[in-house]
């Protein structure tokens, strides 16, 4: 019977374990699929994506050969050399032109093409079937380097037909694809026919999604200017085509190896910066790059079902191990406990079975890994930007230094063929003018000849030639003033005296074309003259000003003596102030150690302070070899570290880790009886407390603002950039550019009235041209005011701009976000238009104004300007495009122009004193009296005794949180909220114990092993939520 | 005893067996895995003779390619291993080397060639054994195979835009000079239909070959006939005698300014520059190109082979050229020539000059064009540029196919049944 019964028993436990073995086979294969998909379904997927490519390109590649085909039979035709023949010797007749109308036009039916150009050998439109373009010319400056000028010159030059590139032409309001192609009529060259391509069809091919899943797109770019420019509107994005990227930035999308001809297949990012599957091409005949691509989520969907799957049955097993526990009498706990007993198992050290020692050791290695992945981050980053910036740096100083290489070859093969006399004195006009047409950076060239050596009858004799518009202008300089003038001070004849004394120059005059000058002589090396050659400084300082656009830093040109060429303070360069002065000024030694060291002309990377700003900046110096000028970077280790949100993400890992790792360390030394109960407690408080403030003090240092989608404007530069862009833009849309207006802001006070208000007072003023604005309306608006005094404004005039200053008071809605209150960081925004901003009107911060314009020394506040309750960060200025959602009723409002509103922004943080001392003082009284009463409670108290109080604590907690909430109202819960709720619960907990100890006095466990726990948990438990929940909002 | 005599024969047969497999496998690694581990391929190009002062550098250029990509871990797994031939400055050893390499060296793919003589004494080997050739040096066009991918410039992309480039600028009346050979040849008569079409007159064409070099007769020539422009197409040392004696007769770049299409870097460093400064070349590539990715490459070519290395187009063509066969068979996924063939049609490759790409019909690369000014550093400044890569256009329209290798036979005839002028 007991064997019976032993059997039974043995049976019913093998059954309770089959389906754990089940389980476990189950996990066995779900891991095994797991790992075979995620090695084979990116390949699987690329594949499939490859075919769907090459199906793609093939149906682009035929439509591209049978716009050839076209294209090709137009050109060939009879009936267009013969009319094209017509028009040049302008005898086309009017009946003729209908005919040759008639015939495109049929054979716009079937071709399908959007317009047929017939361009002459001067590059003059002479037939289109958009009468308003025929006779416009793509000779002059804006309509040669079009894409169609570019196109029709390579189809020219080399006699074969040429896609040009696609997108905006500045002469057709529409973006143009065109297929360039000879016309050759008795064996001359009559001109180019531009067959003007229908895009909708590859749009249509691209909207293809069959086999793409539900992310699946095909996207087309080619390359611009350097720049990614996207062809055909795509699945994500219908306003995708023109859409612009840099091209080789910090994150290149995937199909910038597509453009740059590459094949292949692999993972990457897209324009949307979201990781994807893809199969990329070139596509030769029109250099467009094409990518066939998923989203790696949706690729991944597999995967991700069979760890769900995973997790279950991980729980699953989990929750069966229990229920055996449970039924069949423990045999997991008997197997420890036998393993227990087994010799090797008690040759252990004690200490190392120790659980707590555990998982005290593995939160150690966690808090290290860490701390060393911490700094290896921030390190490598650091690194990575040094690296860039002396990288930018490098390619700047080499970019210029090719633009001066370049002037100055052109000066010494002058003076080589003049010493040689390989140039004759008859020829200079004709070398001067060729030698200006082959490079676009020269002004002028003038070859000066000392006293009698062009001739010993002619005393002086200085040819010169610059450029004017499209031509060459002549003139002698020494009819203008006598070029040998020894007079030291004499700025104008400078180039020469300088030029004798040294052989060659470059001058840097503020104010004057900056030159280059060389001694030339004869082949007994006796002195004949100086060659002087002017030339433009625009893009040295563009390049000094881009090579730091991408960063917060700057860039600075310093000449051979050090003198400040381009600096974004333009006092510094109009008073022709050297680097050694400034230091001096600014009584840096180090700045001065720089200076001295740099005027070795060698590449150098240092650090320095300066007495205004005490902050650590970094610099990078590149000398331009080929007149020692340098080029700097300057920038602030704050610069170029980690994001202040990466920062805080490692930050609080460490301080997760390290609370953890002390409260273990404190379990542990408890678990060995090293440390008694209450110093466990009081330690453990402790710690939580101390991590809380640990916790809010990284808040405080990192806190930021997410940035919108706004241009900022934080210097000259990064202004000039913009606007640069803007006028870059406005041409290729055949737009003109918008019309600047300087503005200015002065701020005297602010006031946070109400949750979306602010009231405020100051000046604007606005500048207007005399001659040049002398139509435009004098006013500006504030859009977003709800109530405004502005007073009649006062006019003052300086030179030719007249300036318009309001005298402004209001309230402006400014919506405020206080979800992280009290840690809440706030950016005020006041939007500043022109009152005809669809005028294409736009307004430029006066930064010139501003005696300083770093954001940190806050332009635009008054020196007395102060904001209770709130620390002033910094301001800046910053553009954002205006995106109507209504047309307002006119139907071509906003359709091509883009419009831009000014903003003033005024960064703020709060100071914590007041919340602290209104809000969370009071908080902590409360919970202080809850565990006060908590503690002097007793088994037998009366309960009316003891929740009275805590009905009184929930009354003032109410009112506190009613006048919380009365402040600060917003539709999300603050920050601070979080820790009333826990209060609100605690009570709750509180009142309950309350009930369950009256009701039952004699339970036992409850009021021996209960009670006590909660009186030892009150606070660790209230830190704990408080941690996590700060946690969870700040992460 | 039996029983454990067994065991003991037993455990011999094993080790036996055993040191056997051993031996197999140690024969299959040394023998056929090694074997396998490396793909040939030539480079055929002169290391003797006239030429090989111009070639050694392309073979460097050619080297330097496959030493990248050895480095990123070969192709298919193995590793590419060159066989350099020497070509001897003569057609008829390049036809030698060239049915070497292919019928005995069994390479996959030959790199090489200079001039069109060359070109043409190889084309018919590796047409006959279904191989192939990368071709870098720029060549008259006319001519296309299956079996040769012209990675260097034909007519259209360098001749026709240098000419037209000087109709537009320099002026109409021409004076065509060159090497009595296929190249300048075939060039000039397309540059002749080519001045015609814009209008131009082309005043004298006079060749020079080594038996009919009287360079004084042609300057004077020259100066009779008062030409505005000279297209310059000599190969070799002779441009340098006509230079000079150019300028002893007063003819300088602004009297009469002189486009070359022979002159690269490398002439000008070997034969110097200061008869040459102010004059004009047409290339697709310049070492002075302002490219981030050029940069690179004369920073690499630099690097490895001194600072004072120049680099010319056909360098730069030879080192793409392995870039694109290589991309070939990355996408083939094998050597085998017909598998090529089919990958290598629209392989494009971001190069130093610009995005170049093999013409899907013709193997003739899609090129950049680019017109330089000599400057008294040996380097070119750029004047124009295409900006993007012109299609080939192997046979000019001015003649038909069959008008033009009409013309080819007629000067093979002439020429004595070779492709140059004794």
């Amino acid at each position: 019977m007991i064997k019976n019964t032993h059997h039974h028993k043995l049976h019913f436990t093998f059954l309770m374990q089959l389906p754990l073995y089940i389980l476990l086979l189950c996990l066995l294969s779900l891991t095994a699929w797991y790992f075979y998909l995620n090695y084979s379904l990116f390949p699987t997927t690329e594949k499939r994506l490859q075919k769907i490519m090459l199906s793609t390109e093939r149906t682009i590649n035929s439509y591209l050969k049978t716009i050839e085909k076209n294209a090709h039979a137009l050109a060939e035709h009879s009936h267009t050399k013969h009319f094209f023949n017509e028009l040049l010797s302008q005898n086309a007749s009017k009946k003729s032109l209908k005919d040759f109308t008639s015939f495109i036009l049929l054979q716009q039916e079937s071709m399908n093409f959007k317009n047929i150009l017939l361009i002459d050998e001067k590059k003059t439109i002479q037939f289109s079937l958009d009468k308003n373009i025929i006779h416009q010319t793509l000779n002059i400056q804006d309509h040669r380097h079009s894409f169609l000028g570019l196109s029709y010159e390579r189809s020219m030059m080399s006699l074969t037909p040429d896609f040009s590139e696609y997108g905006h032409d500045p002469l057709f309001e529409h973006p143009t694809l065109f297929l360039t192609i000879p016309v050759i009529n008795n064996k001359k060259f009559i001109g180019i026919l531009a067959y003007e391509c229908n895009i909708d069809k590859i749009a249509t091919i691209t909207n293809q999604f069959t086999g793409l899943g539900d992310t699946g797109e095909i996207v087309l770019a080619e390359e611009s200017d350097a720049f990614i420019l996207y062809i055909t509107p795509s699945r994500h994005d219908p306003d995708l085509a023109f859409k612009r990227r840099k091209l080789f930035s910090k994150n290149p999308p995937s199909i910038q190896k597509s453009i740059l001809g590459e094949q292949g297949t692999g993972t990457a990012i897209d324009y949307r910066n979201i990781p994807i599957v893809g199969a990329w091409t070139f596509i030769p005949k029109v250099n467009w790059g094409m990518i066939v691509k998923m989203d790696q989520s949706e690729v991944q969907k597999p995967l991700t079902f069979i760890l769900k799957l995973l997790l279950l049955c991980i729980i699953c097993i989990i929750v069966w191990i229990i229920i055996i526990e449970y039924f069949c009498h423990k045999p997991f706990t008997h197997y420890i406990h036998s393993l227990q007993k087994k010799p090797f198992v008690k040759k252990i050290p004690s200490t190392i079975k120790n659980p707590f020692f555990l998982m005290l050791l593995l939160s150690c290695i966690l808090l290290m890994k860490t701390i060393i992945s911490y700094y290896h981050t921030s390190i490598t980053t650091i690194n990575e930007e040094k690296q860039n910036i002396i990288s930018d740096i490098k390619n700047g100083a080499q970019e210029i230094n090719q633009i001066l290489k370049k002037i100055s070859f052109t000066a010494q093969s002058i003076a080589d063929d003049l010493k040689l006399q390989r140039l004759s004195h008859d020829d200079i006009t004709k070398r001067l003018k060729r030698d200006l047409s082959e490079n676009n950076n020269i002004l002028g060239i003038t070859i000066a000849f000392a006293p009698y050596k062009y001739n010993p009858e002619t005393k002086l004799y200085a040819p010169s030639i610059y450029k004017s518009d499209n031509s060459y202008k002549e003139m002698m300089i020494e009819d203008l003033y006598d070029y040998t003038n020894p007079d030291p001070n004499n700025k104008t004849t400078a180039w020469y005296r300088k030029a004798l004394q040294v052989k060659q120059v470059w001058l840097n005059t503020y104010n004057m074309p900056p030159s280059y000058s060389i001694a030339f002589f004869n082949t007994n090396n006796e002195l004949q003259g100086v060659i002087n050659i002017t030339y433009k400084f625009n893009p040295i300082e563009r390049i000094t000003a881009y090579s730091s656009l991408d960063r917060k830093g700057y860039s600075v040109l310093l000449s051979e003596n050090e003198t400040f060429l381009s600096h974004p303070i333009n006092s510094l360069v109009s008073s022709e102030k050297t680097l050694m002065e400034y230091a001096q000024e600014n009584g840096s030694q180090t700045l001065i150690k720089i200076a001295q060291i740099l005027s070795k002309h060698r590449p150098l990377f240092a650090s320095y302070r300066t007495q205004n700003d005490p902050q650590l900046m970094w610099m990078y110096a590149e000398p331009i070899p080929v007149n020692n000028w340098t080029l700097i970077a300057i920038f602030s280790k704050e610069d170029i570290s980690l994001t202040s949100h990466i920062i805080r993400h490692h930050y609080f890992w460490i301080l997760i880790y390290s609370i953890g790792s002390i409260l273990l360390a404190c379990a542990y030394l408890f678990s060995i009886q090293k440390i008694r109960l209450i110093i466990l407690i009081i330690a453990i408080n402790l710690f939580l407390s101390l991590g809380l403030i640990i916790t809010w003090r990284i808040i405080q240092l990192t806190a930021s603002i997410k940035k919108g989608r706004s241009t900022i404007v934080l210097d000259q530069a990064s202004l000039d950039k913009f606007l640069e862009d803007l006028e870059a833009e406005a041409i290729r849309k055949h737009e003109s550019p918008p019309i600047q207006i300087p503005c200015g802001l002065l701020l005297y006070s602010l006031d946070m009235t109400e949750p979306d208000h602010m009231t405020i007072s100051g000046y604007i003023w606005t500048k207007y041209h005399l001659k040049n604005h002398k139509d435009i309306t004098h006013k500006i608006q504030l859009p977003h005011a709800i109530s405004l005094i502005n007073d009649y404004p006062t006019t003052s005039i300086n030179g030719d701009w007249e300036t318009v200053t309001w005298n402004i008071r209001g309230t402006i809605y400014e919506k405020q976000f206080y979800s992280q209150f009290p840690f809440d960081k706030q950016q005020m925004q006041i939007t500043i238009e022109h009152h005809d901003i669809a005028k294409n009107i736009i307004l430029i911060p006066d930064l010139e104004d501003y005696k300083k314009i770093s954001p940190e020394e806050t332009p635009g506040l008054d020196k007395n300007f102060t904001l209770s309750e709130f620390n002033i960060e910094r301001t800046f200025f910053t553009y954002k495009q205006l995106e109507p959602v209504t047309n307002f009723g006119f139907i071509e409002y906003g359709k091509t122009t883009d419009h831009f509103q000014l903003i003033y922004n005024l960064i703020i943080t709060r100071g914590l004193l007041g919340p602290f001392v209104l809000y969370v003082l009071p908080l902590l009284v409360v919970l202080f009296s809850l565990f006060a009463v908590l503690l002097v409670s007793k088994r037998h108290s009366k309960p009316l005794n003891i929740i009275a109080p805590y009905t009184g604590l929930f009354f003032a907690l109410i009112l506190l949180h009613r006048t919380l909430r009365e402040q600060y109202s917003t539709s999300a819960t603050l920050y601070i909220e979080y820790s009333f709720f826990f209060t609100y619960i605690t009570i709750i907990i509180l009142v309950i114990h309350t009930v369950i100890t009256h009701l039952y006095p004699h339970w036992n466990y409850y009021q021996q092993k209960v009670f006590p726990l909660a009186k030892i948990l009150f606070w660790p438990l209230q830190l704990i939520s408080w941690l996590i929940t700060t946690f969870i909002i700040f992460y | 005893m039996i029983q454990k005599k067994i065991t003991v024969r037993k455990r011999y047969i094993i080790l036996l067996l055993s040191a056997l497999c051993l031996a197999l496998l140690l024969f299959y690694y040394i023998f056929l895995i090694r074997s396998e581990d490396i793909i040939k391929v030539g480079i055929l190009h002169s290391l003797t003779g006239p030429l090989a002062q111009y070639e050694k550098p392309v073979i460097n250029a050619t080297m330097l390619a496959i030493e990248e990509i050895n480095k990123n871990g070969g192709i298919l797994g193995k590793k590419i291993h060159p066989i350099i031939r020497d070509g001897k400055s003569e057609s008829i050893y390049f036809s030698k080397e060239a049915h070497n390499l292919i019928t005995q060296e069994k390479v996959a793919v030959i790199f090489g060639c200079w001039s069109s003589q060359d070109r043409k004494a190889v084309k018919p080997i590796v047409e006959k054994y279904n191989s192939l050739l990368f071709y870098p040096v720029q060549s008259e066009g006319l001519e296309d195979s299956p079996n040769i991918v012209y990675t260097s410039t034909i007519p259209n992309q360098q001749g026709i835009p240098a000419a037209i480039w000087c109709l537009q600028n320099l002026g109409k009346k021409f004076f065509l000079v060159g090497s009595d050979a296929l190249f300048p040849r075939a060039t000039n008569e397309i540059l002749k239909d080519t001045i015609a079409l814009f209008n131009g007159t082309v005043v004298a064409e006079e060749y020079i070959s080594p038996e009919n070099k009287n360079l004084d007769l042609l300057v004077q020539k020259i100066i009779e006939t008062k030409p505005q422009v000279i297209i310059n197409t000599i190969i070799g040392s002779d441009n340098l005698t006509l230079f000079m004696k150019m300028r002893k007769a007063g003819i300088t770049s602004e009297k009469i300014p002189t486009m070359s299409l022979c002159i690269d870097e490398s002439e000008l460093q070997k034969h110097g520059v200061e008869y040459m400064v102010g004059d004009y070349s047409a290339w697709s590539h310049f070492q002075s190109i302002e490219r981030p990715e050029n940069k690179i490459f004369v920073e690499k070519i630099q690097k490895k082979y001194g600072h004072d290395f120049t680099i010319s187009d056909a360098m730069e063509a030879a080192y793409f050229g392995v870039h694109l066969w290589i991309q070939a068979v990355n996408k083939a996924q094998t050597i085998n020539t017909a598998n090529v063939q089919t990958a290598l049609k629209n392989q494009a490759f971001d190069a130093p000059e610009g995005i170049i790409h093999v013409d899907d019909t013709t193997l003739h690369t899609w090129s950049v064009s680019s017109i330089g000014k000599i400057r008294s550093d040996k380097q070119f400044t750029i004047l124009w540029n295409s900006i993007r890569a012109i299609r080939p256009m192997v046979y000019p329209f001015f003649k038909t196919q069959a008008e033009w290798h009409a013309l080819l036979d007629k000067w093979y005839k002439q020429w004595d049944n070779r492709w140059s002028q004794k």
